[in-house]
């Protein structure tokens, strides 16, 4: 049963929560990009990008105003009181059951490139497990471990990751990223779509937003995080695009990481520079699996208050582990994600939009929290 | 306490049974391969040859006679990749290539077309995609089983070479990945260095670059027309030059760097561009030992570097346009500055056509220790 001190009672200042949401979406996010918006615009396949993070803001803008209009409250709570106790629980079971999947593919992604490139002759489950259940123990550590945990890698992370950049800069055809536009207007839109998904991981903030203090801060560590996730892709696709051309980088499962991949440096500092790369990039995901982790059970625990979000972590995790050693492959792990992404929006920014509406048409508005 | 106790425990036995051990390799149980050589042979077959490094022959006791430092397998194949399984048949260690430095292909086999022979290197992410391919016109085999005089391992004296920049003259590196890129999207044409293996010397020699259309070579271009290609290009950072000057006798240059610029002017009723090259350098050596330059000295000597640099490059593009290879890049530059009239365009019959305007400039940086 629920003890005190199994229910999370803390807060959580700007920037923890900003060190949290970029870590966990880059990690998320780097693994695709940009591969799907290359996909649809080709060799200016940046304004994608541009588009998405507007998108991306609105949709946290509206994850604000609903905060505001029930103070306290996670959405999946904002979900019961706007919805109804049961209508709110499917929706939120609904909504968790999406995260859920979407964790599992980022965690097979991750196992999949590390047998790729490093372990192939581990097994997959190994690896899934090994990753898994490091993620968990932090998840159950709570939210201020994950963000301070979180805080403290950034700062390298992003350093590391800006440097590499730099040195991948160096192998950058500036034609293959020209011509500028493309033709049909259409396919910006579309293409804002899809890179929507590299942004999804902030649309969790809505299940950890009560946590935030002072609440007023949200906007500007909000509009903070999307600038600086817009920067590291926006530099992450117009590096892949630069070096590989639109058309050859399409062939790639994980075109970021072969950006990185092909870096210039003499055989010495080569494989020094793929270790700190790969070190990076393992982190962030460890972060982002700890953090999505954390969020579910959160949620959950909110939805069945029997349990606590501690007891959910661990409940959750064989299901994950499960979900994640479904796929064969890259190639059916790949179509999952690609489900994932292509819905994922929905779940994550329509889905508080459209409780926004309704609690705005029918008026509703949550007691103001002491 | 109790639930604490339980989290050790999972991790311990996470730890203990989770360690990678699939994958570890003791060092003595690999054979490392650094060098990958295919040779074209009869029924379309190809005949492959790895050369390994002999690790125990790095522990040498004093005054005994160093053997050769490597060994070659060779075997035949029908792909790139089909060799390297015949080849660990071979071998009691595992293959391991993560190393892999050169890939040698030799004249015969890129006459027929490269693209099936090279996928495997940017397929699988343990292939470097680093390593850089070269072209040989005698065999592949022959390159990676002889001995060299001044360095042990040829694969790793190749790769030594061609990663200096400042080697960058008359050959032009290729990277596995850039070839297989321009092969399989264009329109650029990828081009190989030449290399052959001097039995007296005991010792590689670059020979120019081998021309291709798409994957398959059609011709060579010599050592003075590689330099103009790399001019051209703007890939050099230490080219050298030896141009006669009125009055001073063939006066030679080094430390050559350029700067290139491209220009599409006009694409109908005839494809026209315009190349503008900067090049810069310092005499290195004038056998009048000229000194005291004037202005009008300064001039002369950029004025003759400048006519025979264009003299020379005009040649050059020429001899590419008669082969139909882009290797320079002008229809990239077509491609992403005039993206309409690429489309209606038939590159390969537009190319050999193509009124090309080579302009350059000659900045002379310094002229030695002499005022």
């Amino acid at each position: 049963m629920t003890k005190k001190a199994d229910v999370e009672q803390t807060a959580i200042g700007p920037w923890l929560f900003v060190s949290v949401l970029i870590i966990s979406s880059l990690g998320y996010g780097l693994q695709n990009i940009p591969f799907y918006t290359v996909k649809i615009l080709g060799q200016c396949a940046y304004w994608g990008i541009l588009i998405a993070a507007i998108i991306a803001a609105l949709g946290l803008g509206v994850i604000y105003l609903l905060a505001r209009r029930f103070p306290g409250q996670s959405l999946i709570e904002q979900g019961k009181s706007i919805l109804g106790n049961f209508a709110g629980t499917v929706t939120g079971l609904a909504y968790l059951a999406f995260i859920l999947l979407m964790l599992a593919m980022l965690n097979r992604e991750i196992s999949n490139q590390i047998s790729l490139y490093f372990l192939n002759r581990t097994p997959i489950s190994v690896t899934v497990l090994i990753y898994l259940l490091t993620g968990v123990f932090i998840a159950s550590r709570g939210i201020e471990t994950i963000t301070r945990a979180a805080s403290f890698v950034m700062i390298v992370t992003m350093s590391l990751l800006l440097i590499l950049l730099v040195i991948g800069f160096h192998n950058v055809t500036w034609s293959n990223l020209l011509p500028l536009f493309n033709p049909d207007p259409l396919k910006y839109l579309q293409a804002g779509k899809a890179a929507l998904q590299n942004f999804l991981i902030l649309g969790l903030v809505a299940l950890v937003l009560p946590y935030l203090k002072p609440l007023d801060s949200f906007p500007r560590f909000a509009g903070g995080s999307v600038l600086v996730l817009l920067l590291f892709y926006l530099l992450f696709t117009i590096g892949t695009i630069g070096v590989y051309g639109s058309e050859f980088s399409l062939r790639f499962a994980y075109p970021t990481v072969e950006f990185l991949h092909v870096i210039d440096l003499r055989q010495v500092l080569l494989e020094q520079a793929g270790m700190v790369a790969s070190i990076t990039w393992l982190t962030m995901i460890l972060m982002g699996t700890a953090f999505i982790h954390y969020s579910v059970a959160l949620g959950l625990s909110k939805l069945i208050p029997i349990f606590t979000y501690k007891q959910f972590v661990w409940f959750i995790a064989p299901i994950e582990f499960l979900v994640v050693i479904w796929p064969t492959g890259t190639i059916q792990t790949k179509t999952i994600s690609a489900f994932v992404n292509s819905y994922g929006w929905i779940s994550l920014f329509i889905y508080p939009l459209v409780l926004w509406l309704i609690a705005l048409v029918l008026k509703k508005k949550g007691a103001v929290n002491s | 306490m109790k639930q604490k106790r339980l989290v050790f425990a999972v991790l311990l036995i996470t730890i203990t049974i989770c360690p990678g051990c699939w994958d570890s390799q003791e060092i003595e149980r690999r054979a490392i391969v650094v060098g990958y050589g295919m040779d074209a042979a009869p029924q379309n077959k190809v005949k492959v040859t790895a050369q390994l490094i002999k690790i125990e022959s790095s522990q040498l006791n004093i005054g005994e006679k160093p053997e050769k430092p490597f060994v070659t397998l060779t075997g035949m194949a029908r792909t790139g990749f089909n060799g390297f399984v015949g080849l660990e048949n071979e071998t009691i260690g595992n293959l391991f290539f993560g190393q892999l430095k050169v890939v040698i292909v030799n004249n015969a086999i890129a006459k027929r077309g490269l693209k099936q022979y090279v996928d495997f290197l940017e397929r699988h992410p343990f292939l470097p995609s680093q390593g850089y391919l070269v072209l040989t016109e005698g065999t592949a085999q022959e390159m990676l089983s002889e001995a060299l005089a001044a360095k042990f391992i040829p694969g790793v004296a190749i790769a030594d070479f061609l990663d200096n920049p400042r080697n960058i003259d008359q050959v032009i590196p290729m990277k596995n990945w850039r070839f297989i890129r321009k092969i399989l999207v264009g329109p650029t044409d990828p081009f190989l260095p030449i290399i052959s293996f001097s039995k007296e010397e005991r010792a590689f020699q670059f020979k120019g670059i081998g021309v291709f259309r798409r994957d398959r070579l059609v011709g060579r271009l010599s050592k003075d027309e590689s330099r103009m290609t790399a001019l051209l290009m703007s890939k050099v950072s230490n080219a050298y030059l030896l141009i006669p000057v009125p009055g001073m006798g063939e006066v030679s240059f080094k430390g050559v760097t350029a700067q290139s610029k491209m220009k599409v002017l006009k694409t109908k009723p005839q494809l026209e561009l315009e190349i503008t090259v900067k090049v810069s350098g310092h005499v290195h050596d004038i056998p009048s030992q000229a000194a005291r330059f004037k202005n009008k000295d300064i001039r002369q000597i950029q004025h003759a570097v400048q006519n025979a640099l264009t003299k020379q490059m005009r040649k050059t593009i020429r001899h590419l346009q008669n082969l139909n290879s882009d290797i320079i890049g002008f229809g990239e530059k077509v491609r992403a500055t005039r993206p309409e009239s690429w489309k209606k365009m038939k590159w390969d019959e537009e190319y050999p056509k193509a009124n090309i305007h080579v302009t350059v400039s000659f900045n002379l940086e310094d002229t030695g220790v002499y005022r």
